[in-house]
């Protein structure tokens, strides 16, 4: 298994990705063109942020997201937006080796923590998939959301 | 009260009011001094994709906030608040809430659809339901994770 940063190039098989993805139906409702298209263009890895693949025998079967920030009390910090991995590639450690490349990546940046959102209803969390890996639960963390379409 | 963009003179009123936090120990542990150091250093490192904002009340900084705001996969971009502090001796004067509106402004002139932040249930803050008084809504069903890659406060 190869991990890469992602290219433009990619958004035709990340698409398929999250097209397939069950617990995911909002991607599931958009064609494969539509989702290709859009997401073509948030590919490229800044210094803002960090866009992998995981890529076997050619074929991209995971893909990640990560962002950058610097919280004026604390060093650089990183949050991981998106972490997918083909439902029928699973098991082959793709989400365990992204994991372990932005780790890479967080350290070489200065970085002092990475931080992310699971939701209780998903496998991955059931699975304990991030606990095993080196995540730390916080329960006291609320997350707040507000929705400009409401409020503004 | 006037909210605006931070300037560098404005760091020392700002690790000040860090070290006056009641309710965050781990300044005053660092001492001033280091507080400071983190957040000039912190400054200076900040990218075109944050912002951070003060409230100044007759010349005095009283409270600051840092958001940032990321393009999403397949969606809106999304701001985040880091931080959002009030000196405690001027609290309920409406300056949490001004923060939140000048940021509000700000995310929404770049493209962004939301807003999300992470409050701990055992502050004051969430106590009070500060945010949900706002219209933020709390997700029940998400579940923080985070990875510590280094020893920090």
């Amino acid at each position: 298994m190869i991990i890469r940063p992602a290219q433009p190039a990619d958004a035709r098989a990340i698409a398929e990705i999250l097209h397939s993805l069950e617990e995911y139906p909002r991607y599931k409702k958009e064609t494969l063109p539509m989702l290709e298209q859009t997401i073509s263009s948030s590919l490229s890895t800044t210094s803002e942020r960090t866009v992998l693949v995981a890529e076997l025998e050619s074929r991209v079967i995971g893909f990640m997201m990560a962002h950058w920030f610097v919280p004026l009390t604390a060093p650089l910090e990183g949050f991981i937006s998106n972490l997918f991995v083909y439902a029928q590639f699973s098991n082959l450690g793709a989400g365990t080796a992204l994991l372990e490349a932005i780790k890479l990546d967080a350290k070489t940046r200065g970085c002092s923590r990475v931080a992310l959102n699971n939701w209780r209803d998903k496998k991955s969390y059931a699975a304990g998939f991030y606990e095993a890996r080196g995540f730390g639960e916080k329960p006291l963390s609320a997350r707040f959301v507000l929705n400009f379409e409401e409020h503004l | 009260m006037i909210i605006r963009r931070a300037l560098e003179s404005d760091l020392e009123a700002i690790a000040e009011l860090l070290f006056s936090l009641v309710e965050y120990p781990s300044f005053q542990k660092m001492g001033l001094e280091a507080v400071l150091a983190q957040v000039t250093k912190s400054f200076s490192a900040s990218h075109h994709q944050q912002l951070i904002v003060v409230a100044e009340l007759e010349g005095r900084v009283v409270g600051y906030a840092v958001m940032y705001w990321m393009t999403l996969l397949f969606m809106q971009p999304e701001g985040y608040i880091s931080e959002l502090f009030v000196h405690l001796d001027a609290s309920g004067q409406g300056i949490g809430t001004a923060l939140l509106e000048k940021l509000k402004l700000e995310a929404n002139a770049r493209g962004c659809q939301r807003l999300t932040l992470i409050n701990l249930m055992d502050r004051e803050s969430y106590r009070r339901q500060f945010y949900a008084k706002q219209g933020w809504k709390e997700q029940k069903n998400a579940v923080r994770f985070v990875l510590n890659l280094e020893e920090r406060v």
